[in-house]
C-alpha cells in the first residue's frame, strides 16, 4: 500500500486520529515544558501545603480560600512609620544584598530604609521606632504565613541590647506577639515555628513563618483551635489587621546611643489555592510536576519502543527469511525472554539501578534499554512469521526463480511488506512501557528527583494512606493518572488505527 | 511429525528454557547483587541469630549453614550446588529482618493467598472478557461495541495502581467498606472469623484484578471471534436456521476462545506482574508483595526463590498451551 494513501486513511479513522490528538497534545507539552510551566520544578514553597486548584474556589467547600496573599508589603513608604521618645529617623536609599529578594521571599526590592538615631537611657526598655501597616483579610485563615524585617546595625553604644518585635493587632482590639528577634544574641523570644535568623552581606536577616509540616488536616478542623504555629491560628477572622515592627532598645549602665537601619518589613500569606492544579504536601506547584512530567513518559515509552521495534523488527526478519539453525537460535532465544517476568525483574534490576550513584544518575536511559532489551522478541516472532508468509507467496517465488539474492529479496519484498506491522507495533508498545515505567515509579519514588507521574501518584498515593496523615488531595491524584490512561489509550487506538488501515481482512466490509 | 515427538520436543526445548532461567536467576542474586552492591555474601546469606546464644553455637550454626548454602565453594560448585537445591525446593534462609527461617516455609506460608487471588479473579475475568468480547464482536460498529470497546480500552490502559488506588479511596476511606490493609486487618482474627476476614480483605484487590484483565481477554476475544465470524461454518450455522444465540454462544465463542487461552498462557508472566502492583498497593501478603518488600529488605533469598518459581510457572503455562495447542491443531506439530 503506498504511504500516501495510508496517511489518507488515517486521516479518515476517528479513532486514531482521536489517538493523534492526544499524542499530539501531550507531545507538544513535554517539548515546551520550560515555556508551557517554567524550569524544571524546584522543590520550594511556591505557595502553602495541600493547595486545592484555583478553579475549584468554584465549589462551595472552598469558597473563601486565601490565594497567595501578599499581606504587607515590603516597601517602607508604604508604612506608617513613627519614632519613639528621644529617637529621631529618617527614610534613607539603601542598596539590598541582590541574593535576598530571590532567597528568602521578599518579593519586591525597597529602595527605601529607616535610619533611627536614638539616645538609650540606662536601665529603661524604649520603643525607638514603630512601623504599622494596616490590610484587610476578607479569606479563610491560611495554614502558613510568613513574615520578617531586615535590620542593620550602624552603631551600638553602651547598651545591653535590643530587639526587633512583632506584633499583630487582630480585628477585635487583640494584641498578638508574633516574636521578639534579638538582634546581638541573634535569638528569638517566642518560637512561633520557623525561624530564622542570619546575616546577609551587611544585613541582619530576621525571616520567619509559621510552618505547617506534615500534619493531618482532619484533625485541624476550622477554627485550628489548639494548633500552634499554624497561620490558622492568627489569621482566624476576617477584617483590618494591623502589622507592627517595633525597634526596641534595652539601656545598658550608664547613658547609651543606637543607630540602626530598618528596611524590607513584610508579611506574606501562602495560598490554600493555587494555579491549575494545586500544590502538594510541601507547598510545591502541581502544574509544573505535572507538565514536566509528560516528558518521561513520552521519551520512555517512545524512545523504548523504537528501540524494541527496530530489534524485534531485524531479528525477526532474519530469522524468518534465512531459517534453519539461525532461525531456530534466535527463538529458543526469543522463548526465553518471553518467560522472564517482566516486572518483577524490572523492580529487582531498577532497584539495583538505584544503589548505585553511577547508575541512578540515568536511570531512565537505564530503563529505556531494560524495556528494550526485554521486550523485543514479542515483536521479532510476529515479524517472522509474517516474513513467513510473504517468503511462500507467488512474486517472491518468481524472484528468486529469476536469480535474486537474498539480500535483494529481504530489502525489496520482505521489508516493505513487513512495514505495515511495524508502524502497528511502534503504536501499540508504547502504553506497556508508559505503564511499567509509572509502575515502577509508584513503587521505587525515591529512585530519582525528576518529576514524573508515576512518582506524583506514588506521593499523592503516601500521603493518603499513611494512617498518620489520611490527606486526600484529589488534585494530586486525579490529574497524573488520568494523563496516563489517554496517553496510553490514544496510543492503543492509533496502533488500532493502523491495524485496521494495513490489515484490510479486519476493514469493515 | 508424530504428537509424541512433538511433546518430546516442546519438552527438551523447556528443559533448556529453565536451564538458562536457573542460570540467569544464578547471576542475578548471587553474583550481581554482591558486584553491584558490594555486599559480602557470607555476611548476607547466613541469617541472623539471636545474640542469647553463646558463642561456639553460633560460630556451629554459620558453618554448617555456609556448608550447606556452599559459600565455602568455588563458583562452578556453588553454582551446581545451587541447581540441586532447585529440586528438592531447598532455597536456603531468609535473611533482611522482615521474616525469618527457610524460604520454603515461606513460600509455601504466601503462595495460597496469590493463588486465591489471581486464580479467582483470572478465572472471573476471563469469563467476562470471553462473552463480552463475543457480544462485542456480534454488534460490530453499532453503539454497544463502540461503547464496551472504548469503555474497556480505558480500563486496559489504567495503571493498575491508579485504580488500586481510587478503589482503595473511595471504599476503604471514605465508605469503610474495607480494610486499608489486608494484611494488618487479617492478622486480627484466628479462626472461622479469619477466613470471613480474608475474603472481606480479598473484595477490592480481587475488584482491582479482575477490572484490569478483563481488557486484555475482551480486546483478543473480540478480535479472534470477529475472525471466526466470517468462517463458512458460522455462515452455516446462521443458514441452518439456528438462533443467533445459538450461534453466537455455541459456535463462535467455543471456536473463538481457543487462540485467547494460549494467548493467555503466554501472558500469565503478565498477569503476575500486574499482581505485584495490586497487592502492593492492597498489603494483600501474597507472593507478589514480597516480591516487592524482598527486594525492599534485600531478602535475596526469598526474592531468588520468588522469582524462579514464577519463571518456573509461566514455562509450564507455555508448555501447557503448546501441548494443548499442538493436540488441538495439527498443523502446528510441522
Amino acid at each position: 500500500m503506498p504511504r500516501e494513501s495510508a496517511l489518507k486513511l488515517l486521516l479518515h479513522n476517528r479513532t486514531g486520529m482521536v489517538g493523534v490528538v492526544i499524542i499530539v497534545f501531550f507531545g507538544l507539552m513535554a517539548l515546551l515544558a520550560p515555556y508551557i510551566a517554567g524550569p524544571s520544578p524546584a522543590q520550594t514553597y511556591v505557595t502553602g501545603p495541600w493547595a486545592v486548584p484555583a478553579w475549584a474556589t468554584a465549589f462551595p467547600q472552598y469558597w473563601g480560600l486565601p490565594p497567595n496573599l501578599e499581606a504587607a508589603p515590603p516597601s517602607l513608604t508604604q508604612w506608617a512609620g513613627a519614632a519613639g521618645r528621644g529617637a529621631g529617623y529618617e527614610m534613607v536609599q539603601v542598596q539590598p544584598p541582590p541574593a535576598l529578594v530571590s532567597g528568602t521571599g521578599y518579593s519586591a526590592p525597597s529602595a527605601y530604609a529607616a535610619l533611627i538615631s536614638a539616645a538609650v537611657p540606662p536601665g529603661s526598655e524604649d520603643v525607638v521606632y514603630t512601623a504599622n501597616y494596616t490590610f484587610n483579610y476578607r479569606y479563610r485563615p491560611p495554614y502558613e504565613f510568613k513574615f520578617g524585617a531586615l535590620v542593620e546595625p550602624l552603631s551600638v553604644d553602651n547598651i545591653s541590647d535590643f530587639y526587633l518585635r512583632f506584633l499583630l493587632v487582630k480585628p477585635d482590639g487583640q494584641v498578638v506577639h508574633l516574636t521578639s528577634y534579638s538582634v546581638m544574641s541573634s535569638s528569638f523570644e517566642e518560637d512561633i515555628s520557623y525561624n530564622n535568623g542570619f546575616r546577609l552581606g551587611n544585613w541582619n536577616v530576621v525571616y520567619l513563618s509559621t510552618t505547617l509540616p506534615d500534619v493531618n488536616l482532619a484533625a485541624l478542623g476550622p477554627s485550628g483551635l489548639g494548633m500552634t504555629n499554624t497561620g490558622l491560628k492568627y489569621l482566624d477572622e476576617n477584617g483590618n489587621y494591623t502589622l507592627v515592627v517595633q525597634v526596641v532598645a534595652l539601656g545598658g549602665s550608664s547613658p547609651g546611643s543606637l543607630k540602626v537601619e530598618l528596611a524590607y518589613p513584610f508579611l506574606f500569606v501562602y495560598g490554600r489555592q493555587y494555579g491549575l492544579l494545586g500544590s502538594d504536601n510541601r507547598g510545591r506547584d502541581l502544574w509544573s510536576q505535572f507538565v514536566w512530567g509528560s516528558r518521561i513518559s513520552m521519551e520512555v515509552g517512545l524512545l523504548a519502543s523504537i528501540f524494541t521495534v527496530i530489534v524485534g523488527m531485524y531479528l525477526g526478519v532474519i530469522s524468518g527469511a534465512f531459517g534453519g539453525l539461525v532461525d531456530e537460535t534466535l527463538m529458543r532465544i526469543a522463548d526465553i525472554f518471553l518467560v522472564i517476568p517482566f516486572l518483577p525483574l524490572a523492580i529487582i534490576l531498577v532497584f539495583m539501578i538505584t544503589q548505585s550513584a553511577f547508575l541512578a544518575k540515568e536511570l531512565y536511559l537505564w530503563l529505556i534499554v531494560l524495556f528494550a532489551v526485554l521486550s523485543w522478541p514479542a515483536v521479532a516472532r510476529v515479524i517472522r512469521s509474517q516474513t513467513l508468509t510473504v517468503k511462500e507467496r507467488g512474486y517472491v517465488e518468481a524472484a528468486r526463480a529469476l536469480g535474486a539474492g537474498r539480500g535483494h529479496i529481504i530489502s525489496r519484498h520482505i521489508l516493505p511488506n513487513i512495514m505495515s506491522l511495524v508502524y502497528a507495533n511502534l503504536a501499540l508498545n508504547v502504553p506497556g512501557f508508559i505503564l511499567t515505567e509509572a509502575a515502577l515509579d509508584f513503587l521505587f519514588p525515591g529512585a530519582s528527583t525528576v518529576p514524573t507521574w508515576g512518582r506524583m501518584l506514588s506521593k499523592a498515593f503516601d500521603y493518603a494512606s499513611s494512617a498518620i496523615y489520611y490527606n486526600f488531595g484529589w488534585w494530586w491524584f486525579i490529574f497524573p493518572g488520568i494523563a496516563i490512561v489517554l496517553l496510553s489509550l490514544s496510543f492503543v487506538l492509533l496502533g488500532y488505527a493502523l491495524d485496521e488501515i494495513f490489515n484490510p481482512r479486519l476493514r469493515r466490509r | 511429525m508424530s504428537l509424541l515427538g512433538y511433546i518430546v520436543k516442546r519438552l527438551a526445548i523447556t528443559a533448556v528454557i529453565m536451564i538458562v532461567i536457573a542460570a540467569i536467576n544464578f547471576l542475578l542474586f548471587q553474583v550481581l547483587p554482591f558486584v553491584l552492591l558490594g555486599i559480602n555474601p557470607e555476611v548476607w546469606y547466613v541469617p541472623a541469630i539471636s545474640t542469647s546464644h553463646n558463642l561456639q553455637y553460633i560460630t556451629k550454626i554459620r558453618e554448617q549453614v555456609i556448608s550447606e548454602l556452599g559459600f565455602n565453594l568455588p563458583i562452578q560448585d556453588r553454582f551446581l550446588r545451587y541447581m540441586e537445591s532447585l529440586f528438592t525446593f531447598h532455597f536456603g534462609y531468609n535473611v533482611g529482618g522482615a521474616l525469618s527461617g527457610p524460604v520454603s516455609t515461606t513460600i509455601s506460608r504466601f503462595a495460597p493467598y496469590t493463588i486465591l487471588l489471581l486464580g479467582g479473579s483470572t478465572v472471573v475475568s476471563f469469563i467476562i472478557g470471553e462473552y463480552l468480547g463475543v457480544f462485542s464482536a456480534s454488534r460490530r460498529g453499532r453503539p454497544a461495541d463502540k461503547a464496551s470497546f472504548v469503555s474497556l480500552l480505558f480500563l486496559y490502559s489504567m495503571p493498575s495502581f491508579w485504580i488500586g488506588m481510587i478503589l482503595l479511596l473511595v471504599f476503604a476511606y471514605y465508605i469503610r467498606l474495607a480494610p486499608s490493609s489486608a494484611a494488618a486487618y487479617m492478622s486480627q482474627y484466628t479462626g472461622a472469623a479469619y477466613y470471613l476476614a480474608v475474603l472481606k480483605a480479598m473484595a477490592l484487590p480481587f475488584l482491582s484484578l479482575t477490572l484490569i484483565s478483563i481488557g486484555g481477554f475482551y480486546l483478543i476475544m473480540r478480535s479472534s471471534a470477529l475472525e471466526v465470524m466470517n468462517e463458512d461454518y458460522v455462515l452455516m450455522a446462521r443458514a441452518k436456521g439456528l438462533r443467533e444465540r445459538n450461534v453466537l454462544y455455541k459456535h463462535v465463542l467455543r471456536n473463538a476462545v481457543i487462540p485467547v487461552m494460549t494467548v493467555f498462557a503466554i501472558s500469565l508472566g503478565f498477569v503476575l506482574s500486574g499482581a505485584v502492583i495490586t497487592e502492593t498497593v492492597f498489603g494483600w501478603p501474597g507472593l507478589g508483595y514480597w516480591t516487592y518488600m524482598a527486594i525492599l529488605t534485600q531478602d535475596f533469598p526469598l526474592e531468588q526463590a520468588i522469582f524462579f518459581i514464577i519463571s518456573l510457572m509461566v514455562v509450564l503455562a507455555n508448555l501447557a498451551a503448546d501441548l494443548l495447542y499442538g493436540f488441538l491443531d495439527p498443523r502446528i506439530r510441522r
